[in-house]
């Protein structure tokens, strides 16, 4: 039996009948604005140019800020360390050399256990120099030389070293290694202003006096000043040059310094110049390149301008 | 062929690079700027018994102690004793300290629930007299506002030396992200010495969970994204066909 197989011719496939029923419709033109006129591109410039301030403000203080206080704090910490072993960090207000010790030159390590603190101290309290990390105030004493020593930390900005002092119990015990040696505190308290002080120091007494600010963090309303005793012994005073009279306002506590505004000034002529420049030369550029050339000379010179502004803010910050 | 309009903005690039930018370099090396202490201080010198700057070199060293200038003048400066800072009252007898606020936020599953549990320790540093007073806790919202009511206790008895701590469980956080602590203590004036002793406050900021409010914000969020992804294929589907 065999298997016939036939092949069968495939129908023709019937023409397809002319698209001719219903009209494509016609695409939708893109959205075309209105071009700006000068006056309003100058105005969304300059809104821009707010914007842009306030983004690097916000991004330099939560984020940069933090960068910067570490690599500050690593670069004092070698530098302590190198004077440490060589037997030449300052005990006084000058150095070795017999040079008054500039704003930022490493005098101290404060070692807090119990907040997990260990942070190079710096000579100096005005708004940059906290920056780097906890300062001594110059016309105070060394801690663990006779007399009050005070030392102020930022609550929240730049590490915010001391943005948990009002955590530390009383009675707890911390150490602060300056060239005299390892110097042991116990704290006695924290207060406010108004609140009681600690008895009058006798002769030969020593008391370290740890100030930040209080409140929401960055947006300051007070002071915390946390009191501690000198456990071990005294050491010898060393000599400041500095007295309360003629420290500037800036180095207290919640001071500002406005020395700095000429450089405010300078960071927004240069924004306002770059954006004077962006509103130029885009038209005749096209956007690839504007977006190439300006981001980041705008980016730099919103931080400038932020870190500035933010000089000009309370030390305590 | 070079574009003229370029040429502002190597300009500016140039004067980027000259430009000093002070924070970024904001450490230690030193000369920065003129800081203040150079010149302005020594003028005053003048009231200072030792016009000599420093340490000796002998005296410098780790171990030996800075006595060097601050001894060689004979009489110390005068910068040791002025009291830094604030303006406060000395003790008389009664001294007490009290401690920061310790808090810590819970949430509950009712959304107008939630609470804080606080705690505040009272220090009598006296020597002879024994303490007492009223712990009062407020809690309030970023606002300035209350919440809830006050707790207050009564401490007695804190003999000279001894410290005591004061636990309160404040309510009614509901959604508020944030809430301030306040610890009031108000000392009873006919136990300790110092009869004009004012009362003593902390406080203290806690973050808490809105877990309500998170919920909504991101059902919100999503919402949004799921309509503006819809929208967006319907109108490419429209144009397409």
């Amino acid at each position: 039996m065999s298997a016939v197989t036939e092949a069968v011719p495939k129908p023709a496939r019937p023409a397809r009948p002319p698209k001719s029923s219903a009209p494509r419709p016609p695409k939708r033109p893109p959205v075309q604005y209105l071009p700006l006129t000068p006056g309003r591109k100058l105005a969304r410039a300059s809104f821009q140019m707010i914007a842009l301030v306030f983004l690097a403000f916000i991004i330099n203080i939560a984020l940069l800020s933090h960068l910067q206080h570490a690599v500050s704090q690593q670069l004092a910490f070698n530098e302590l360390r190198e004077q440490l072993s060589a037997g030449t960090l300052p005990v006084s207000e000058g150095d070795i050399d017999d040079i008054l010790l500039s704003d930022g030159d490493p005098v101290g390590l404060i070692d807090i256990p119990d907040l997990g603190l260990h942070e190079v101290i710096v000579e100096g309290s005005n708004s940059q120099t906290l920056m780097a990390g906890p300062g001594h105030r110059r016309d105070t004493v060394l801690p663990g030389q006779p007399g009050i020593s005070v030392v102020l930390g930022r609550a929240a900005a730049f590490g915010g070293p001391f943005s948990r002092l009002q955590e530390l119990p009383p009675g707890s015990e911390f150490t602060v290694v300056t060239g005299q040696g390892e110097q042991l505190f116990r704290t006695i308290g924290i207060r406010y202003a108004g609140d009681p002080t600690p008895p009058q120091l006798a002769s030969g007494e020593s008391r370290l006096v740890l100030q930040t600010a209080r409140g929401l963090p960055y947006l300051p309303s007070g002071v915390i000043y946390l009191d501690a005793e000198l456990v071990s012994d005294v050491q010898d005073r060393g000599a400041r040059q500095t007295t309360y009279a003629s420290l500037p306002a800036s180095d207290l506590a919640m001071g500002v310094d406005t020395s700095t505004v000429w450089a405010l000034v300078f960071a927004l002529q240069f924004l306002i110049a770059a954006e004077l420049a962006l509103l130029l030369t885009a038209p005749r550029t096209g956007p690839r390149k504007t977006w190439i050339v300006f981001v980041p000379i705008l980016t730099i010179g919103g931080l400038w301008v932020a870190t500035q502004i933010t000089l000009l803010l309370p030390n305590l910050l | 062929m070079p574009n003229v309009g370029l040429l502002p903005v190597v300009g500016l690039i140039a004067l980027l690079a000259v430009a000093p930018l002070p924070a970024f370099g904001a450490d230690p090396s030193g000369e920065g700027g003129g800081t203040l202490g150079v010149t302005v201080i020594d003028p005053t010198a003048t009231e200072s018994p030792t016009p000599t700057p420093s340490p000796s070199p002998g005296t410098s060293t780790p171990g030996g102690g800075s006595g060097g200038s601050g001894g060689s003048g004979g009489t110390p400066t005068p910068s040791g004793t002025p009291s830094p800072e604030p303006t406060a009252v000395a003790e008389g007898g009664g001294w007490i300290v009290v401690s920061g606020v310790d808090a810590s936020a819970h949430a509950q599953f009712n959304p107008f629930g939630g609470w804080v549990s606080a705690s505040v320790g009272i220090s009598n540093k006296s020597a002879t007299d024994t303490a007492r007073g009223d712990v009062t806790f407020r809690l309030y919202d970023p606002l300035g506002r209350q919440i809830g009511s006050k707790v207050s206790h009564t401490v007695t008895g804190i003999a000279p030396g001894e410290s005591q701590t004061v636990n309160a469980r404040l309510d009614d956080v509901g959604q508020w992200p944030l809430v301030r602590v306040v610890a009031t203590f108000t000392p009873d004036a006919s136990e300790t010495s110092t009869t004009d002793m004012d009362p003593i406050s902390r406080e203290s900021w806690v973050p808490a969970f809105p877990w309500v409010l998170l919920v909504v914000l991101i059902l919100l969020l999503a919402t949004g994204i799921i309509v503006g992804l819809r929208r967006g294929s319907f109108t490419r589907s429209g144009s397409g066909t």
